[in-house]
This record gives structure tokens, sequence and C-alpha cells, in this order.
């Protein structure tokens, strides 16, 4: 899995699923402060990128993510 | 085919609760700790199903059971009394009522909930009772997890609604089972204004239509009373 795919499908989702505007999604946004998500859309995130990409995430993780950036290197690490 | 988990199925609400699931077409996972037969002749008279085992007080006994299972429909309905009026009250009469009723359901519904938000479009029916409504005496232990139940209920659905979960919660009065078998049922129905004492069917039917029709209802609690609590 190319980290291409898991930006795009992490764009794709938050654009889709979490009602994020599309040139807020920038390198370093962080989900809470800047995409207006809490902790409970955090979990949604976790699942729906487990469900697209089939990786093993977990809801627990939605602890240690805060960046679009940390979030995509807990992908690759997963991957 | 929607599945379905009852805990507490070989008694008296439990069992009928399988039977409404099972004529709606659910698979249903059959929930028992201590009576195994009566477990095994209601799945043989069911079409799909299979059954299950675990004691609530045990976390890793429910965590083996229950952490795969693939859910859309959760009815936490195990429970026990051990009434006795609060001056004469011994801790493990507390503890034991406690730790059965909702610590057990606390475990329950942790084990399978992750596997819920995936899934979405699930529903999770605590049985609860209008002893944590309106209290009772002689049940301070019992009342308090009821009560404790219904709260419970109204805080995780704040928590699952975003995943298409529902969480629901039905409060029981007088049914006839072996918790109130002991109990004088002729004078108590003087209290009831529909003057009879519930059947368990009376409580199923409401469980299945809080899980499966009720789609746009969430952190409620139905009183099945016959109005005796309001
Ligand atoms: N009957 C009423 O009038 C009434 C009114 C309001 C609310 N309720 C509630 O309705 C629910 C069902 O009651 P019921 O009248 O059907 O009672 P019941 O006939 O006594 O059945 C209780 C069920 O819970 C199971 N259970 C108890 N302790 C357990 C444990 N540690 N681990 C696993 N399972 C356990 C029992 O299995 P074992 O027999 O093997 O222990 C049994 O299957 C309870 O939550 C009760 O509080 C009942």
């Amino acid at each position: 899995m190319t980290e291409e795919l898991v930006r795009a499908t992490l764009k794709e989702v938050l654009i889709e699923e979490f009602e994020v505007e599309e040139d807020e999604i920038v390198e370093g946004a962080n989900f809470f402060e800047d995409l207006d998500m809490d902790s409970l859309d955090a979990i949604d995130l976790i699942v729906m990128m487990d469900k697209k990409l089939n990786i093993d995430l977990k809801a627990e993780d939605a602890q240690k993510i805060r960046t679009i950036d940390e979030f995509v290197t807990l992908i690759m690490t997963r991957a | 085919m929607r599945k379905v988990l009852v805990t507490g199925a070989t008694g008296a609400i439990g069992e009928a609760c399988v039977r409404a699931f099972a004529d709606a077409g659910y698979y249903v996972y059959i929930h028992y700790r201590s009576q195994e037969a009566k477990a095994q002749s209601m799945l043989e008279s069911i079409q799909n199903g299979e059954i299950v085992y675990c004691d609530v007080r045990d976390g890793e006994s429910v965590k083996s059971a229950f952490g795969e299972l693939d859910l859309d429909v959760l009815v936490n309905n195990a429970g026990i009394t051990k009434d006795n009026l609060f001056f004469w009250m011994k801790d493990e009469e507390w503890t034991d009522v406690i730790d059965t009723n909702l610590n057990g359901m606390y475990r329950v519904t942790k084990a399978v909930v992750e596997k819920m938000i995936v899934k979405k479009n699930c529903a999770i029916v605590n049985v609860s009772s209008v002893s944590g409504i309106a209290g009772n005496p002689g049940q301070t232990n019992y009342s308090t997890t009821k009560g404790g139940i219904i709260a419970f209920t109204k805080a995780l659905a704040l928590e699952l609604g975003r995943y298409k979960i529902r969480v629901n919660c039905v409060a029981p009065g007088l049914i006839e089972s072996e918790m109130t078998e002991s109990l004088p049922l002729k004078e108590l129905k003087k209290g009831i204004p529909l003057r009879r004492i519930g059947k368990p069917e009376d409580v199923s039917e409401v469980v299945l239509f809080l899980a499966d029709k009720a789609s746009y209802i969430t952190a409620e609690t139905i009183n099945i009373s016959g109005g005796m609590v309001r």
C-alpha cells in the first residue's frame, strides 16, 4: 500500500463522512483543533479506514492520533 | 440474517425474547450459565442459533464467550435479586447484585461493542425494572443496579448514536417468573391498573420492537408495568 493511496483514502473519508472542507486537509492538520472532530469521531474514522484499507487498526488507536501525518504514519506501520 | 445475543436466556423473560427474535427470523445466541440442558432444548425448538456459556461476573469468561460475536442486536437481560431490608442487608447481597446486574452488563456490552461500531445499524436493549424508576423497599441493591442501567443506557446512547447504534431500555413491573414466584401476587394485583401480572411475552414484544422496529428511538426507557408505576 502506498502512502499516496492512504492519503487519498483518508481525504475521501474526511470529506464524505466528516464534512471536512477539502482545503482544510493539509499536512499537519490536527483532527481536533483544525478539523473540528472529537474523540468519538476519531474512533469512527479509525473504523472506516480499517474497513476501506483492510488494515489492523483498533479503536484504541484513536487515542494515539492527533494529526493527519501521525495517522498516515500509523497506518503505514500497520499495512 | 440478523444476529442477536440474549443474555440470561434461560430465565422467563430471556426465553420469551429468544422466541420473539427467532420468530422474527433472527439467528439467536442463547446465553446460559447454570442451565445448559434448558438452553439446549430451547435451541432445538428454534430454527437458527447456538448456545453460549458464560458467567457475567467473570470478565475473562465474558470476553472469550462473546468477544468474537458479530451481532446486530444485544439484549442485556441476565440479572438477579437478593432482597433484604437495607438495615439487614449483607455485604455479599449488595455486591453480588451489583456485580451481576450492573458490572455484568458493562462486561458484556464492552465485549461486543467494538464490532458493532464497525458494523453500524445495531441495537442494544437493556432490561431494567420499575424498581430502578420508583425504588422498592427491600431492594436497595437491585434498585441501584436497575436505575444505573437506565442512566447507562442514556449515556451510551449519546456516545453510540453517531455509529447508528441505538441503545434503549425496558423497565418491566411484575412479570410471571421465578423472580416473582414467591410474591403475594393476588394482593399485588390490586395495585396494578390493568389488574394482572405481566407475562414474559409482554416484555419480549417490546424488546423486539425496540431492537428491530424503533428506528428513531434511542436513549429511551419503556415502562412495562400495566400502569403500576407511572
Ligand atoms: N420477573 C420480573 O418480574 C422482572 C421485573 C423487572 C425486571 N426483571 C428483569 O428481567 C431480567 C430477567 O429476569 P427473569 O424474571 O427472566 O429472571 P430469571 O428467570 O431469574 O432469569 C435470570 C437469568 O439470568 C441469568 N443469570 C443470573 N446470574 C447470572 C450470571 N452471573 N451470569 C450469567 N447469567 C446469569 C440466569 O441464569 P442462571 O439461572 O443459570 O443463573 C437466568 O437465565 C432480569 O434482569 C430482571 O432483573 C424481571
